[in-house]
């Protein structure tokens, strides 16, 4: 096999255009699902996840591997871009015309499956308590502040703490069970070319 | 905060979902530097977040991809762009035959770079001239203070209220001729001690005032401080009289009679 093993984090820092183009190849259903998950449309979801990449791109060296893997820091960018438009006033006005139709935010419903090797996950992260799951989700893909979360399920802080806690810890014995392989994150730091 | 505790605080997770403030991440880092432990279940955490995450992955257009890849040549060609704006402007608009631009340029640069050096220096010399005139001005007000303390010693020995009262010394101490300017109108009083001669190592002067027949001590008189020939002394009222004893260091209650050395009458 005529293959040579490249270090995916360090094409990033050096601004390696072939390793842009492998990071989407191997993450850009994510990213681009996330986005969506986020700003419930493909135009908007289109947009961030270009931005996304121009941002890795611009940003590449200053990824720090020791704080977190590829995919991580790729799905933070992508998600914050994500949630910095929703809060734009564009999006807000948009948002009010769409939910006239139809109620858009289901925080305890998951988008359509294309990866098939998730479909038997997806019904397990729904037996998820969907008390822990609402508080995650409210963090992690509105991007709420726990003050917010206490706002608007009127709980106290404290309890939005625990549940965050464990909602966590529920969320990795999920996974643990069902045995992700473990190879996606090894995978973050290699990559083939040729 | 010691490790457990820090695990049981909910900090890290918060960590993890980015909603931590600067403050606490600095407080985060710091244990994930220090504890391999927490590094795991910090890794472990963020494993499931981002597993999490992929539940979400979503087939995206064709076209993204194109789109993406294209969008970071654009950026890419933009940086080289600008990289060296310097010699692409210079050779594009202002690149003439003589050249001479680019002479002026490097004579106003030369200028500026004397015109600093210059600059600097006067900056230094005047910076000096500054430090000279600040000492002198702390000298003349020292000096200042001096002159207005012996104006105003000047101006109370010789006002009309002023009694001298002369201090001569007895057989114990013969020639010694002290001078006390007594002042009723100011209740003040002064006396200059230079002229007493050097007491004995384990003997100090210490003056009297003879009230209505009572020795009443008015001080010890310290010979240390002789820059200022005149010296405070603590008045006293009805004072008849000024008398010097000599008396074990530290001062005594009542005058040791036998070592009256001078005395002086108030009049």
């Amino acid at each position: 096999m005529k293959a040579s093993d490249i270090n995916l984090s360090l094409g990033i820092q050096q601004q390696d255009q072939k390793a842009l183009a492998f990071l989407y190849d191997k993450y850009g259903d994510v990213l681009y699902g996330i986005a969506h998950k986020i700003v419930h449309s493909e135009d908007l979801a289109q947009d961030i996840v270009q931005e996304a990449f121009i941002k890795i791109w611009k940003n590449g060296p200053n990824y720090d591997p020791k704080k977190g893997t590829i995919f991580t820091w790729a799905l933070n960018i992508t998600r914050n871009l994500a949630i910095d438009k929703t809060r734009s006033a564009a999006f807000k006005k948009r948002q009010h015309v769409l939910e006239i139709g139809t109620k858009i935010d289901n925080t305890t419903a998951f988008s359509v499956e294309n990866r098939p090797e998730h479909i038997g996950l997806k019904s397990q992260v729904n037996e998820l308590d969907p008390k822990y799951k609402e508080v995650i989700d409210l963090i992690y893909f509105r991007g709420y502040t726990q003050s917010e979360v206490k706002e608007l399920l009127g709980i106290p802080l404290g309890t939005v703490k625990s549940r965050i806690r464990i909602g966590l810890r529920e969320l990795r014995k999920v996974f643990s069970m069902y045995r992700v392989p473990i190879l996606l994150i090894a995978a973050n730091w290699t990559f083939f070319l040729g | 905060m010691n490790k457990e505790n820090f695990l049981a605080s909910g900090l890290l997770e918060q960590y993890a979902l980015g909603i931590t403030s600067n403050e606490e991440n600095a407080v985060v880092e710091n244990y994930l530097k220090q504890f391999p432990e927490i590094r795991t279940e910090f890794s472990a955490m963020r494993n499931a977040l981002d597993q999490y995450a992929q539940q979400y992955a979503k087939q995206p257009p064709q076209v993204l991809r194109q789109r993406v890849i294209e969008a970071i040549e654009n950026e890419a060609d933009r940086k080289n762009d600008t990289n060296d704006p310097i010699i692409g402007n210079a050779s594009g608009i202002q690149s003439q035959p003589s050249g001479w631009p680019r002479y002026l340029v490097y004579a106003a640069t030369v200028f500026l770079a004397i015109s600093l050096y210059l600059n600097k220096q006067k900056s230094d010399q005047l910076q000096d001239k500054l430090t000279d005139t600040q000492t002198l001005l702390v000298t003349c007000e020292t000096d200042n203070e001096g002159l207005r303390s012996n104006q105003d010693i000047f101006a109370f020995v010789t006002s009309g209220h002023t009694q001298q009262v002369a201090i001569k010394g007895n057989s114990l101490a013969p020639g010694t001729n002290l001078m006390a300017y007594w002042n009723e109108e100011e209740s003040r009083a002064m006396l200059n001690t230079i002229f007493l001669p050097e007491p004995p190592a384990d003997k100090q002067y210490q003056i009297w005032a003879d009230v209505e027949g009572e020795m009443i001590s008015l001080g010890l008189l310290d010979q240390e401080e002789d820059n200022n020939p005149l010296a405070d002394l603590a008045f006293i009222n009805n004072a008849e009289s000024l008398n010097i004893t000599l008396e074990p260091l530290g001062g005594s209650e009542k005058p040791t009679v036998s070592l009256l050395v001078a005395n002086g009458n108030i009049f």
